[in-house]
């Protein structure tokens, strides 16, 4: 019942988990469908494609690597080449793939790479490279490239270097600023960009920014990172973004800033018999590798901070420079006099928010209210495109008599850098309905003289505790097992018990694996049980000569293992010696011949055996195997 | 098959157990039950008459509760309830240190019964002798809690029965090959260790130490066995004190009541002052 229970059990779990698996895979499905879409969205819209070269300047007859990049799609047809005259194909097109998600945004690329080789001295342009997809056509940009004769090789080669690296063009930097002339409290957006021929391997990049000491510096972002053809050679770019607020005016000079890193050059060895060349360690421990030290700066930037104007400066102006706007709330709109209301105060827009002093109350209508110090909360909302923002002034406003009918209006001042000029947004004030305070409870603030209401409650009489009545646990404690000494010898003698049990047990297992005529002996009444259950079988089963021979070869096999003979040697006829010699009653004996003898006449005589009969035969030969079990 | 039989005979073995454990002494459960009833309800007569003002009859009422608990305990019905019930019984009668005595012998067989402890410190608290018991610490009260939870039949109990389980768990990992019992049977191990150690603790603390309490309204500690030795000190009625020899009709015990010092202060010597000799008749052993 119970093993049902369990099965039954157990095939619910595995529909259950059966279930969770069908719904998991629907789940992958929906959102790989989800996903594929997405992809053909971007493959949809519209490529743009690009031309680059390793290297600027070639020399006669070498290799200039030309890549056409497809941004946007994998489903473009190949980009064809122009007809080249003064170069040759030497290899190509070897395409390279990439995709790259961005914010949930999925770029692909493609670039198909040629080897060409110069042919003639000259300046010539290649490309631009045109190529049609879903019915449109797409140009790349020209790329220029100088070819000059080859110089003759002098046959020094640096040992370190491997040979001389022209990087000037291969990695570079830049610093610029998105507008030259700003107000005080402007914001600008400093970037700093990193250029590094792509596929150049860099590492230990570092950079030491410019000094800001007259800004107010804030980090824009991530560093971003993306790609851009410059006079036609395709670099990777690292940009670093900075807001910066300066806070004095002048003319004023961001000195400039720095940058390291290192350049991996794997270096070229020569397979020597040199004893002592370890350059087979060196390149299994990644020795082989050669940094080479770059360091670059950027120039400096001159930048002209005007002061903001003084004409024209509003009253409450606190110094916010940007573009705002702001939302005024009050809660509760219906109070009781002295009750307080909260202002919501929030500025949000583009400038410097942690900067923004509180927005101004107006004078009139703010008669009638007890102000208490607003708490205030700033949050950044964006850094991506400069700093952008809201800062929540949470003012308290208590009013203190039922006649005020508003809130006072709120104004805020800021300078637009954009227009150059100051402007003031004012809220208007917010109706409230104050009504008539109840009845003055008195508030205790302080917890003076409570102690001397309190006191401790007064012992009236010291008595002992009543009597104990809970007949349930009563019992004679003084009587207890342990004290009868018949257990007490039971304990004792328990362990003594164990240990003579486990060496019989240990002896018992020793004997049945090296004793065979012990084994035989031992297991004699379980083997006998066994075929005497697989005879009463034989008898629903209807087949007599062979019912009688199981029930023949259980009582010899039994007779056999109990004796230690051979089960050929127990026959009808020296059966009566055997177990007569080992003090079998000759009564038994009579009975196991007569047993034996009905079992041979069964199983060659050719008569019908009826069933009792055999069952009489069957319970003969158990009596008789009853008595042998007792003498044996 | 075998398993379970093996398995089967270990659980008769412990209900024959558990079950010898309520086998009665010379009187049975029930006839103990209903004097200990018949006691309980002159005591609460007794207590009703006081509360009428009625002393005389209180008292006497009182003495027939004390003498039927007494002649309970007298027929080997031993039991922490009819103690604590003859404590009350004697304070009643204005025999605080025969209640205290009472009291004592209750505690050790209900350790856990906040009413003993109750009434023994509210009676202390009215003795005349101050009393400086040494108290065990808190944290090793919490620490070895199954020291102070249980009584010394109950800690035995659980001993035996903790080594029947280890033996059975010995026997199974050997002859049944249970080897998922050996982290099981180092636990055992571990519990029986520890309850052989409180259990020699609980057994010598209870045995080997004697304590006896002053019966008497006033008795005085002598600096000999005998009349004819010069009186140390008196201590009154309750006064707790460890019995440490005896000789004719004298205890040798050491006083847990406080003893004005006549010597310098070095605890050693104080704690040699606070032995005496003291009649055998005012003290009763706990």
């Amino acid at each position: 019942m119970q093993r049902k229970k369990n099965t039954e059990q157990h095939n619910l779990a595995l529909k259950r988990i059966g279930k969770k698996m069908i719904k998991k895979f629907y789940t992958i499905i929906i959102l790989t469908f989800l996903f594929v879409n997405n992809l053909t969205a971007v493959h949809a819209d519209e490529i743009e494609l690009t031309a680059s070269v390793d290297k600027t300047t070639v020399e006669l007859g070498s290799y200039v690597r030309f890549t056409i990049g497809v941004h946007g799609a994998f489903d473009t047809d190949q980009p064809q080449l122009p007809p080249l005259e003064s170069f040759s194909l030497g290899y190509g097109p070897t395409v390279s793939t990439q995709t790259k998600i961005v914010n949930n945004v999925v770029y692909v690329y493609r670039g198909f790479s040629y080897g060409l080789i110069a042919k003639e001295k000259g300046k010539f342009t290649i490309g631009p490279i045109t190529l049609e997809y879903k019915g449109k056509t797409y140009k790349s940009n020209p790329v220029n490239v100088e070819v000059v004769e080859r110089t003759p090789f002098d046959g020094k080669i640096d040992k370190r270097k491997g040979k001389d690296i022209d990087i000037s063009k291969k990695i570079f930097v830049e610093l610029s600023t998105d507008k030259k002339e700003a107000y005080i409290y402007e914001q600008i957006i400093r970037s700093f960009k990193l250029y590094f021929q792509k596929g150049l391997p860099i590492d230990d990049l570092e950079y030491v920014p410019a000094s800001t000491k007259s800004f107010l510096v804030e980090k824009l972002g991530d560093e971003r990172r993306y790609e851009e053809v410059r006079d036609g050679i395709l670099y990777s770019v690292i940009e670093l973004r900075t807001a910066l607020f300066p806070v004095v005016s002048g003319n004023i000079e961001i000195p400039p800033a720095k940058f390291k890193c290192n350049i991996l050059i794997r270096q070229q060895y020569r397979r020597n018999w040199d004893p002592f060349d370890n350059s087979l360690f060196d390149e299994f421990l990644g020795r082989n590798e050669y940094r080479y030290p770059v360091e670059r700066s950027t120039n400096s930037l001159k930048l002209k901070i005007t002061p903001l104007p003084v004409s024209g400066k509003p009253e409450g102006f606190a110094g916010a420079v940007g573009k705002f706007t702001m939302d005024v709330y009050a809660k509760p709109t219906e109070v009781k006099v002295g009750d307080p209301i909260t202002l919501s105060i929030n500025i949000s827009g583009k400038g410097n928010i942690q900067t923004i002093g509180e927005p101004t109350l107006a004078p009139e209508g703010s008669e009638g209210f007890e102000f208490y110090p607003a708490e205030v909360n700033t949050t950044i909302t964006d850094k991506e495109e400069g700093i952008k923002g809201e800062k929540l002034f949470s003012k308290v406003i208590e009013p203190q008599h039922e006649n005020i009918k508003a809130t006072p209006a709120i104004s805020f001042s800021f300078f637009d850098p954009v227009l150059e000029k100051y402007q003031t947004i004012t809220s208007k004030p917010i109706p409230i309905m104050v009504e008539q305070s109840d009845m003055e409870i008195p508030i205790y603030l302080s917890l003076e003289g409570v102690e001397k209401t309190k006191a401790q409650a007064r012992i009236l009489t010291k008595d002992i505790l009543p009597i104990m009545s809970d007949l349930y646990s009563f019992k004679n404690q003084g009587v207890v097992i342990y004290k009868r000494p018949l257990f007490m010898a039971l304990i004792f003698f328990a362990p003594i018990l164990f240990i003579f049990s486990c060496v019989y047990l240990q002896r018992h297992r020793e004997l049945l694996q090296t004793d065979v005529s012990y084994a035989r002996k031992r297991r004699a009444p379980s083997q006998m049980k066994k075929q005497l259950s697989n005879t009463r079988q034989l008898i629903q089963h209807g087949n007599p000569p062979e019912f009688y021979a199981a029930l023949a070869k259980t009582l010899t096999d039994y007779i056999a293992n109990k004796t230690d003979l051979p089960p050929a040697s127990i026959t009808l006829e020296n059966v009566s010696d055997t177990l007569g010699n080992r003090g079998v009653s000759s009564g038994t004996v009579e009975k196991l011949k007569q047993c034996l003898e009905s079992c041979d006449h069964g199983r060659f005589s050719a008569r019908h055996h009826p069933k009792d009969q055999l069952e009489d035969t069957f319970k003969t030969a158990e009596n008789v195997i009853k008595l042998l079990e007792k003498q044996l | 098959m075998r398993r379970k039989k093996i398995l089967t005979f270990f659980i008769l073995f412990l209900m024959f157990l558990s079950g010898s454990l309520t086998f009665a002494g010379e009187v049975t459960r029930e006839e103990a039950i209903d004097v200990f009833f018949k006691a309980n309800e002159e005591y609460n007569a007794a207590q009703k008459e006081m509360a009428a003002k009625k002393e005389k009859e209180a008292l006497e009422k009182f003495e027939h509760a004390a003498r039927l608990y007494e002649k309970l305990l007298g027929s080997n019905f031993i039991s922490g309830q009819i103690y604590y019930n003859l404590g009350n019984a004697y304070y009643r009668q204005g025999m605080a240190g025969r209640a205290i005595l009472h009291y004592r012998r209750a505690e050790k067989l209900l350790p856990r019964n906040a009413d003993v402890k109750a009434n023994i410190d509210l009676l202390k608290s009215d003795f005349e002798d101050k009393e400086s018991m040494r108290q065990m610490p808190e944290i090793l009260k919490i620490m070895c809690f199954w020291y102070f939870f249980l009584n010394i039949n109950e800690i035995t109990t659980l001993t035996i029965y903790m080594y029947l389980a280890f033996m059975a768990s010995i026997l199974s990992i050997i002859f049944l090959r249970f080897q998922w019992l050996k982290n099981i049977s180092t636990i055992l191990a571990s519990c029986l260790f520890v309850l052989v150690i409180s259990l020699g603790l609980m057994a010598y603390n209870q045995y080997s130490i004697e304590r006896g309490v002053v019966i008497a309204d006033e008795c005085e500690i002598r600096y000999g066995p005998g009349e004819e030795y010069e009186p140390k000190f008196e201590i009154h009625e309750g006064a707790e004190v460890k019995i440490e020899e005896e000789r004719n009709k004298w205890y040798k015990v050491y006083v847990y009541v406080d003893v004005e010092s006549i010597r310098d202060n070095e605890e050693q010597k104080d704690m040699e002052f606070k032995k005496g000799w003291i009649p055998k008749a005012k003290v009763e052993k706990i």
